[in-house]
């Protein structure tokens, strides 16, 4: 059965971090169209988080047709993720591998990096920031 | 609730349990053994033959056994412990360990709740309180007929025995019950609550001693001329003070009667001639209540604390539905 | 789950207020607290909150105002099975051994679980023979617990229910706790003096700071609503009179603003983020109304504010 694990310091919201794993073991294959997510008790009772918190990210990935849950039954995976195909992740890859050899050599080291890294991603997909 | 309240205070209860038992255990023992002997040496026949010649046999009991021992007065604070065991600790004791957050968050109401250990308490006294007077008569028997036949003045009627036989002890315990659980609803510790239920116990059943006897019933006199040696007064009955009179009643104190009939002996005391007195007609007078009266003064006593108990009781209920943060 | 839809709050108080000789524990409290929720009830030390709870539960009686729980007074003979309570260092008979304690929950009340008590505590290793007194403090917390939820209660109060647990025993708390939460719908309203504790397990925030109600609100709505705001200190009025203004800290250059945000903020020259549970509480909770301003309090059916 899929577990699920907890950052509390990594500063994203606790149900986010959830649909993320679910993304991110859609797009690693660990979960496939057929299985079984677990129940809110269950994940609930693992990491003593708000039960609403998991209902509402089986919510999101619900809207994404990602899920659906079945009464009575539970919540299941319905299809894989829309993603890039492997050619365009290889693209891309090489592209920040350049730009990171660039930066480096321009004297930044990995916490530079990072920072730049996080202050983009923050800016440009964080949620209901004005 | 009832199998709480066991569960609860079974410890309590086990332990006077034990204690009556071992009590009753000896009174019933060493009332057995008066019975017996008093059978052996022919008392009893002599005296279930209302024969007048008892006396030699009677001393011959009363040398063999004593009176009542000093040590039964003690006994007689026996009710006492049922405030400050079970009477002080029941409210307060939820009150001070916070358990009565507990208590009263299940689905039991506080009067329920309350009641319930209340009547269990109430019947666990009235079968103490039977258990004590029933062992403590059965013990007094051979005293009792030998009072009625007036061979002594040790009976039911003069403390302690009159506190620990009738109905008595019942009325002292639940007052004794009643004062600790206001005492302990009100103070809402133990030890403190233990401590006024101890000063007011005192407080309450001290005078009683004595005003049983002097206030409930209006004492009896009976007075006779010095000719006689004694004075008539009924067997059985609780003689409380003697006084002198004139013939006509008219009393007077002693040294009036040492001013009539006083002639100084050696030494510089001063002697009384008793044919002088019973010369001159003064009288003795005895006040006393009749053993006729035994069930009547125990009934004033009883009621008067039950009464006592029940408003304290109420106290008690009220204040703990109404109050205690 | 179950329907989240009750009309009825499963706490309602209307101007409650206690006092204890000339000082106010708690005042001008009005609250709605939906159904359905998992309620942290946060606040300094003798912010209210134990009284609070207190009258809730039945055990206090309030000086002013009234509550009610689960649609009906705290005493009446109706509410009483429906309500747990965990008082404070979870007051536990302490000569009764841990089996005691189910009998008793099966004996003073009528709806009674008892296997699923028995078999959560056994879980934890809890030896149902041992005597409460000799308990751990986070064995007594889980048999408190147990004993409250095992009259399957609708509305579960908690009075600090964590604060002294070891990290494991708390984890294992908040565990069962939501659990219970989970497969049964259970409205809880715990308090902490930490929101850290409470973090996790919460949807729904009640702050009591100075003896009064400064939000009453779900979490989302909070995060929701309120920014951080870095920016130069000269532009600091035009935010102050747009928005609601939490609490500020403004030096020559700089100004550092918690707000609540009436609109977007479009100005580039503010830095805006959205601010953490902890750093609303915090601000709030140094900054108290004092009954100045409404109070704020968003949530279902709650009223506009605390007048």
């Amino acid at each position: 059965m899929f577990e699920f694990q907890l950052d509390p310091t990594s500063g994203v919201a606790t149900y986010l971090q959830l649909v993320q794993q679910v993304r991110q073991a859609l797009r690693m294959g660990l979960l496939r169209p057929g299985d079984q997510l677990p129940t809110a008790r269950e994940v609930v009772a693992k990491l003593a988080i708000n039960p609403n918190t998991v209902l509402k990210a089986y919510r999101d990935l619900e809207r994404e047709h990602l899920v659906a849950a079945r009464p009575g039954q539970g919540t299941f995976v319905v299809r894989a993720l829309d993603g890039p195909d492997p050619a365009t992740f290889a693209r891309f890859a090489a592209q920040l591998s350049r730009w990171m050899s660039a930066a480096q050599a321009a004297g930044l080291g990995s916490e530079d990096i990072e920072a730049i890294y996080r202050m983009a991603i923050r800016d440009r997909f964080a949620e209901g920031v004005a | 609730m009832i199998a709480m309240t066991w569960r609860q205070h079974r410890a309590q209860l086990l332990i006077a349990v034990g204690v009556l038992a071992a009590l009753a255990a000896y009174l019933l023992i060493t009332g057995q053994q008066r019975a017996s002997y008093a059978n052996s040496i022919g008392l009893t026949a002599c005296l279930a033959a209302k024969s007048q010649t008892c006396g030699p046999l009677a001393e011959a009991f009363v040398n063999r056994f004593g009176g009542i021992p000093q040590v039964f007065t003690l006994a007689a604070g026996l009710p006492l412990l049922a405030g400050l065991f079970w009477g002080a600790p029941l409210i307060a004791r939820e009150v001070e360990t916070g358990t009565y957050r507990l208590a009263w968050t299940q689905s039991v109401s506080r009067n329920r709740w309350l009641t319930v250990k209340l009547l269990t308490f109430l019947a666990a006294i009235a079968a103490a309180a039977a258990a004590l007077a029933l062992s403590f008569s059965a013990w007094l028997r051979v005293y009792s007929q030998l009072s009625a036949a007036g061979y002594t003045d040790i009976d039911r009627m003069g403390p302690p025995a009159f506190d620990l036989t009738g109905i008595a002890p019942l009325g002292t315990m639940l007052f004794a019950f009643a004062l600790g659980t206001a005492a302990g609803a009100l103070i809402r510790r133990t030890v403190p609550a233990m401590a006024v239920t101890l000063g007011g116990y005192l407080g309450a059943v001290l005078p009683m001693e004595s005003l049983r006897y002097t206030a409930f019933l209006r004492p009896l006199h009976k007075s006779g001329p010095f000719s006689t040696n004694t004075i008539p007064v009924p067997p059985g009955a609780y003689q409380m003070n003697s006084g002198y009179s004139t013939a006509s009643g008219r009393p007077v104190s002693f040294r009036d009667l040492a001013k009539a009939c006083g002639h100084p002996q050696g030494g510089g005391s001063i002697g009384i001639r008793v044919s002088c007195l019973a010369q001159k007609g003064f009288h003795i007078s005895q006040t006393y209540q009749p053993a006729s009266r035994y069930w009547a003064l125990q009934g004033i006593y009883t009621a008067s604390f039950a009464a006592a108990a029940i408003i304290l009781i109420g106290v008690a209920v009220w204040w703990t539905a109404r109050r205690v943060s | 789950m179950t329907s989240r839809d009750d009309a009825t709050p499963a706490v309602e108080t209307v101007g409650l207020g206690r006092r204890y000789g000339r000082r106010w524990a708690l005042r001008e409290c009005n609250l709605s607290l939906p159904a359905g929720h998992v309620i942290g009830l946060v606040g300094p030390n003798g912010a209210g909150k134990t009284t609070l709870l207190h009258i809730l539960a039945g055990l206090l009686e309030p000086t002013v105002g009234l509550a009610r729980v689960l649609g009906a007074a705290p005493r009446d003979l109706r509410t009483l099975p429906r309500i747990g309570f965990v008082a404070q260092d979870k007051p536990l008979y302490g000569r009764f051994t841990v089996n005691d304690m189910l009998r008793m929950g099966a004996w003073m009340n009528p709806s009674w679980d008892r296997s699923s008590a028995e078999a959560r505590l056994t879980g934890l290793d809890i030896p149902l023979g041992q005597r409460c007194g000799s308990l751990s403090g986070g064995q007594r917390a889980q048999v408190a617990l147990a004993v409250a939820l095992g009259k399957q209660p609708g509305l579960l109060l908690l009075d600090e229910p964590v604060a002294n647990l070891d990290p494991l025993a708390r984890r294992q708390f908040l565990q069962v706790l939501l659990e219970h939460v989970a497969a049964t719908g259970m409205t809880v309203v715990l308090s902490s003096h930490l929101l850290a504790d409470l973090e996790r397990a919460c949807d729904y925030l009640v702050l009591l700071s100075a003896s009064r109600v400064q939000l009453s609100a779900t979490t989302d709505e909070l995060l929701h609503q309120h920014r951080v705001l870095a920016g130069p200190a000269e532009k600091a009025d035009s935010i102050t009179r747009a928005h609601a203004v939490v609490q500020s800290s403004v030096t020559d250059r700089l100004a550092n603003l918690l707000i609540r945000a009436d609109g977007p903020i479009h100005d580039p020259d503010w830095s805006v983020r959205p601010a953490s549970l902890e750093e609303l509480v915090l601000a709030y909770m140094s900054e108290p109304l004092a009954g100045a301003a409404p109070a704020l309090t968003l949530a279902g059916s709650a009223q506009e504010g605390s007048r």
